[in-house]
């Protein structure tokens, strides 16, 4: 596949996965379940997230660190990481040598797969919720996920 | 296109998806519609069964004439009275001499099942009404003092269309008597 489709579509896919939904949320009290629906309905609604509505809601309830880290590390560094890629593809196409950013792109991809992993620790999270609450992985998370995978072929092709 | 240009195409995608999506769900933006339901309570369903519950009232020093509640200057006693479909679907018990009734949701009568030996549930349990949702249909929610003889004085009342009703606690505001109530 041709290096600029790559970026191109890796672009796209981290569009979608952050604004469409990637976590459903579906709060269980074990035995109490039934009472809580009853008693507090909104405490029983099922919840979606998309990465920035969740950033969004930490950084409006005060969660700053872990709203920033995310902010960082899922928002942030995957666009800075894209912009360096396609930046260093531009080189290429124009006939110039892409030195330092080729460097950037080098140290960047060191941590290509964080942004996965601060995903993953959030569903062990809440995977462990007590209760029986069900945490579903919705397609956000499937776009954010090939657009890290297509982010690294990419950069594959572009260094070699 | 001007290949130094390339590096700002991630950002240019990243907000016309963004737009994108939310033009697709103007009024509902995936994630964002449940995230804030603190703020915006979800409406009833039609054909679903609720419960609604009074877990506070609180009445002014006087009523809107300026005359006291009660006439030796005490505060009133209060209980609310929830109708639906014409009849009187629950009725709380009386909080004596008080401008801030507060009621708890859910009760366990023990002795009553230590007497009587049966079982109980959460149904049992809940103090409040269940209705169901119609269309056209309301909810009557009335406040009443009672004096000592036991004659029960309106305080307020508030009228509701059953299918306007939110899900979670709200607060509402009586037309007649100055006080207020809260229920979920």
């Amino acid at each position: 596949m041709k290096i600029h489709l790559l970026c191109f579509v890796s672009s796209l896919f981290f569009a979608l996965g952050v604004f469409l939904p990637c976590l459903e949320v579906d709060p269980q009290y074990g035995s109490f379940t039934g009472a809580v629906k009853i008693l507090s309905p909104e405490y029983g609604e099922k919840k979606v997230f998309s990465i920035v509505s969740g950033i969004f809601d930490l950084l409006s309830e005060g969660e700053l660190f872990i709203g920033f880290i995310l902010l960082f590390f899922s928002l942030v560094f995957p666009l800075l990481k894209l912009s360096v890629l396609w930046s260093v593809h531009a080189s290429r196409v124009g006939g110039e040598v892409p030195g330092r950013t080729l460097e950037l792109l080098s140290h960047l991809g060191k941590f290509s797969m964080l942004d996965i992993f601060v995903i993953a620790l959030l569903v062990l999270v809440l995977k462990g919720m007590p209760g029986g609450t069900e945490v579903k992985l919705l397609p956000g998370v499937v776009f954010f996920a090939l657009s890290v995978l297509l982010a690294i072929v990419a950069k594959i092709k572009v260094v070699n | 296109m001007n290949p130094r240009l390339f590096k700002f195409l991630p950002f240019f995608i990243l907000v016309v998806v963004g737009l994108g999506v939310y033009f697709a769900n103007s009024n509902n933006l995936p994630g964002f519609d449940r995230v804030n339901a603190a703020d915006r309570l979800s409406r009833v369903k039609l054909g679903g069964d609720y419960y609604v519950l009074v877990k506070l009232v609180e009445l002014r020093a006087s009523q809107d004439s300026g005359e006291r509640w009660d006439s030796d200057g005490s505060a009133p006693d209060l209980s609310v009275t929830l109708g639906w479909r014409g009849a009187d679907i629950f009725k709380s018990s009386v909080k004596e001499n008080t401008f801030l009734a507060q009621w708890s949701t859910s009760e366990v009568d023990l002795r009553k099942i230590a007497l009587s030996g049966q079982n109980t549930s959460i149904d049992d349990m809940i103090k409040g009404g269940r209705i169901s949702i119609r269309a056209g249909e309301s909810i009557t929610l009335s406040v009443f003092d009672e004096d000592l003889l036991g004659i029960k004085e309106l305080a307020g009342v508030v009228k509701l269309s059953t299918s306007e009703l939110l899900l979670g606690e709200q607060t509402l505001n009586f037309k007649e008597g100055g006080g207020k109530t809260r229920h979920s």
